[in-house]
């Protein structure tokens, strides 16, 4: 049922005086989609574990928000993970979470989504759980509990959550979210079981139940296997994707909050998936293959989305949008059409080229925000090694132009603790932050006010399902002593920032993972870890102190070397890409040899077109030829 | 433009972001800032404190176009997020100067959530110590310092009367651009000098006017040209 008084009250109502930023806990903001409860089946709630700012920038959920509001059976609802302060009163007062559009308590809705976009929030999944009233593990829930799902890229290894999951599932959520919800109504039309629900669940394509699969260790402590246990349940798990985005309605619509968002913009997503091959990247293996949006319908969506939203800002969302085959012309057509009513476009993630630097200019006619360039390593040799196919001529003249283009604040993202670095790669990182002031000082004949530097350094952290997933992270206090040792050669007005390496090491354990880290996971959390991607309440110790409480050795998760031959923990998830392409570019990497990328040149054969049924869809001359 | 329900706990900031994306979506031809970055221009009266309702948050907006009023008012309308409402709308020259400048009145009822009689008659009294002789030194921390504002001149008029529940308080404040006293502010400082526990809670704001006060006459914004 709807409450009749919600646009008057909240849940909340005695702790909103008493709490930060109170807007985060509304609800009712434009475009938010309430229904009656009692004109629907199933009630869905869209979990996102961080707190409202960032869930609500987060634009798969809102693609999926709109897929299953367009249902007139389904609810669907956000919850997010209320700060630190909001939880304290929550807690003391006895008040469970509840979902922002209707104000009813999460453990009655039927379905809770959970997004996983990130290793580090996975204390927040287990505290989302735990406010909702719900039992952790999967198998203390029964049928009057929400089905807890999960999507999102840390889903192609869920395995340290897999105790406390009911469901994953694997690639796009578009179709296969809507198949999940028949499921789940035929379920609860015929009264049964949970285990039947899940039965049927394993059966979909994409979903993966964790709990339907038996885990078998050698003595070392490595996979044996990986088995389903009963009949009928897939022995592998292949990912779903759309094979064109334009198959399904676009969000034009979205929810507009009130509070200052961490991407405070209407985003439409140009395409999908990226092929340039950067080998520690996991998003550019498991959106594969490229799926651009006619232009024509680029420029309508930013039409209706301005129209719809208010914003005065669209960004143009992909992984690379300097590699949209269209993009100047998207880019000047939108530009053209928002000056005069004080719209402005964004071109978040470009390439560090001139080309990009030119786009950027002419996209920020009016407003000159900062450039960010991630060249990722110092020296050609390591960026030969991760196949990031900028060389120092691309850096060099982008840079320029920058300049030249009246940028002077700039931001560059590096990488330490990449395989095969070694200390000469440091000063490679040092020589070219020099050199980008030089450019600078001779664009301005050392003139002009003041260049804002920043670099930002972070550790390596292997990846599942990346060509460097048998990779060790390096050690601790190897990171700690190059990340020291590269401290020393930058200059001090340059803005240094760093990603903590406890951070990262936590991070790497967990993205490589399997289910036996569940229980110091869960010693972590009720240790008190939450947040732990804000490192003001990442707590290394805790983590550290569960580790050893649960009888692991992380070091064995996130530093060791792994063989050829070893199974994964997530070797039955399939993104597509076959094991041998990811090994054979691993090999690549070691001798320094580039792979092109399949929208430029020939198919190099990662195998994910035969495996998906699907082909790139672009518009660049080389695209189309599959696999 | 009325602030009601939920909508108590937007802040100043998002409120004027909010409105600045209703005009927007309502296709209001709104002037824009010159400069690097164009702003639409719109300006508030007085910012609102988080946590209290209105009816009377009074807002300019420049128009690049002239447009019938009526219009305006059905336009906009139509796109503003729950809880806001627009109450009216009239036409002012475009060189008049700012809302801020022209008002320095604003009127608010206080409701205190006090059941206990002796707590209410503190409070009373609390105030009549403090508009005679002991004065109105409120204590302000910033920073880890601490500065002190005299809000004698600051309250116009405050009338105390007996509520279901607690108290009514009817409460006018100078809006003066060298400072102004908020009302909560207000009213927790004579809860402090009284003794008496009022948890945030407890206390309730609702701002009813905003007027330009000349004398013994009281004039609405839009009534000074
Ligand atoms: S199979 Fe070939 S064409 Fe398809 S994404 Fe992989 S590399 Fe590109």
């Amino acid at each position: 049922m709807l409450p009749d008084n919600r646009s008057e009250a909240t849940p909340y109502d005695d702790i909103l005086p008493r709490v930060t930023r109170p807007a985060r806990y509304l609800g009712g903001e434009w475009n938010a989609v309430r229904k009656d409860h009692r004109s629907v089946e199933v009630l869905f709630a869209l979990a996102f574990p961080e707190i409202y700012e960032v869930g609500m920038s987060h634009l798969g959920s809102m693609i999926l928000y709109h897929e299953l509001n367009l249902r007139p059976d389904v609810a669907c609802e956000r919850v997010f993970c209320p700060w630190i302060d909001m939880e304290e009163e929550m807690r003391r007062r006895g008040l469970g979470l509840h979902a922002l559009e209707s104000g009813r308590p999460v453990a009655e809705f039927d379905i809770v989504g959970i997004s996983l976009q990130y290793e580090m929030n996975y204390s927040n999944v287990l505290n989302l759980l735990d406010l909702a009233g719900l039992p952790l593990r999967a198998d203390r829930r029964d049928a009057g509990h929400p089905l807890v799902l999960a999507g999102g890229p840390c889903a192609f290894n869920p395995e340290p959550l897999a105790d406390y999951l009911d469901a994953v599932v694997l690639g796009e959520g578009e179709e296969v979210v809507h198949e999940v919800v028949d499921a789940f109504r035929r379920w609860k039309r015929a009264g049964k079981g949970r285990d039947a629900l899940l039965r049927s669940l394993a059966e979909i394509p994409g979903v993966y139940v964790p709990s339907l699969y038996q885990v078998d260790y050698h003595p070392d402590g490595t996979v044996a296997e990986v088995s389903p246990k009963i009949a009928g349940v897939p022995p592998r798990v292949v990912r779903r994707a759309l094979p064109r985005l334009d198959d399904r309605d676009y969000p034009t619509r979205p929810i507009v909050p009130y509070l200052e968002t961490v991407h405070d913009r209407a985003m439409v997503e140009i395409f999908r998936g990226c092929t340039r091959g950067c080998r520690f990247c996991q998003a550019g293996i498991i959106y594969r293959p490229v799926r651009e949006r006619p232009a024509d319908r680029v420029q309508e969506l930013a039409r209706e989305l301005v129209g719809a939203t208010g914003h005065q800002e669209v960004s143009l969302a992909s992984l690379s949008a300097s590699d949209y085959s269209a993009i100047e012309e998207v880019a000047r057509r939108l530009v053209d059409e928002g000056v005069g009513l004080g719209v402005g476009i964004s071109l978040p993630s470009l390439r560090s080229d001139a080309f990009s630097v030119e786009l950027a200019h002419q996209v920020q006619r009016v407003r000159k925000t900062g450039l960010t360039f991630a060249p990722e390593a110092g020296t050609q040799r390591l960026r030969d090694v991760i196949n990031k196919q900028i060389t120092s001529d691309d850096l060099r003249a982008a840079v320029e132009s920058a300049f030249r283009n009246g940028w002077r604040t700039l931001k560059l993202y590096f990488m330490i603790g990449l395989p095969t670095e070694d200390y000469p790669d440091l000063d490679g990182i040092a020589e070219l932050v020099r050199e980008v002031e030089a450019a600078y000082r001779t664009v301005k004949r050392g003139g002009g006010p003041p260049l804002k530097l920043s670099v930002s350094v972070a550790p390596f952290v292997p990846k599942p399902h990346t060509p460097f997933q048998w990779e060790p992270q390096l050690l601790l206090e190897e990171l700690r002593k190059r990340q020291e040792y590269l401290r020393r050669r930058i200059p001090r007005r340059v803005r240094l920032s760093w990603h903590d390496p406890e951070l990262s090491f936590v991070e790497a354990v967990f993205a490589r993972g399997d289910r036996r880290l569940a229980r110091a996971l869960e010693i972590a959390w009720e240790g008190g870890a939450k947040f732990d991607s804000w490192s003001e309440h990442f707590s290394y110790r805790r983590w550290m102190d569960a580790f050893a409480a649960a009888g692991h050795d992380p070091r064995w998760y996130a530093n060791r070397e792994r063989p050829r031959e070893e199974v994964f923990p997530w070797d039955h998830l399939e993104t597509g890409v076959s094991k041998d392409y990811l090994w054979q570019e691993r090999r690549r990497a070691w001798k320094g040899e580039l792979t092109a990328d399949c929208r430029f040149a020939a198919c190099p054969g990662c195998g994910v077109c035969d495996r998906l049924g699907l082909s790139p869809v672009t518009g660049h001359a080389a695209a189309g030829e599959g696999s | 433009m009325a602030k009601k329900g939920l909508a108590r706990w937007i802040s100043h900031l998002d409120l004027v972001r909010a409105l600045e994306r209703a005009l927007r979506r309502a296709r209001i031809p709104v002037a824009l800032s010159r400069g690097h970055n164009p702003l639409p221009r719109v300006s508030f009266a007085s910012a609102l404190g988080l946590g209290a309702t209105s009816e009377a948050e009074y807002f300019d907006v420049e128009l690049s176009r002239r447009m019938p009023v009526s219009a305006f008012t059905v336009a906009l309308a139509s796109q503003l997020p729950e809880g806001l409402e627009l109450l009216e709308a009239r036409e002012v020259p475009a060189t008049s100067p700012s809302l801020g400048a022209r008002v320095n009145l604003a009127a608010y009822r206080v409701t205190l959530a006090l059941s206990d009689s002796g707590a209410r008659e503190a409070f009373r009294a609390a105030w009549t110590r403090a508009r005679t002789a002991e004065g109105l030194v409120i204590p302000r921390h910033r920073e880890g310092r601490v500065r002190f504002l005299d809000a004698r001149p600051l309250v116009h008029s405050l009338a105390i009367a007996e509520s279901p529940d607690g108290l009514e308080l009817r409460l006018d404040l100078v809006l003066d651009p060298r400072g102004t006293v908020r009302p909560e502010e207000f009213v927790a400082f004579l809860a402090q000098e009284a003794g008496i526990d009022l948890p945030p809670d407890a206390i309730r704001v609702h701002r009813t006017g905003l007027f330009r006060q000349e004398g013994e006459r009281r004039r609405l914004p839009w009534e000074l040209y």
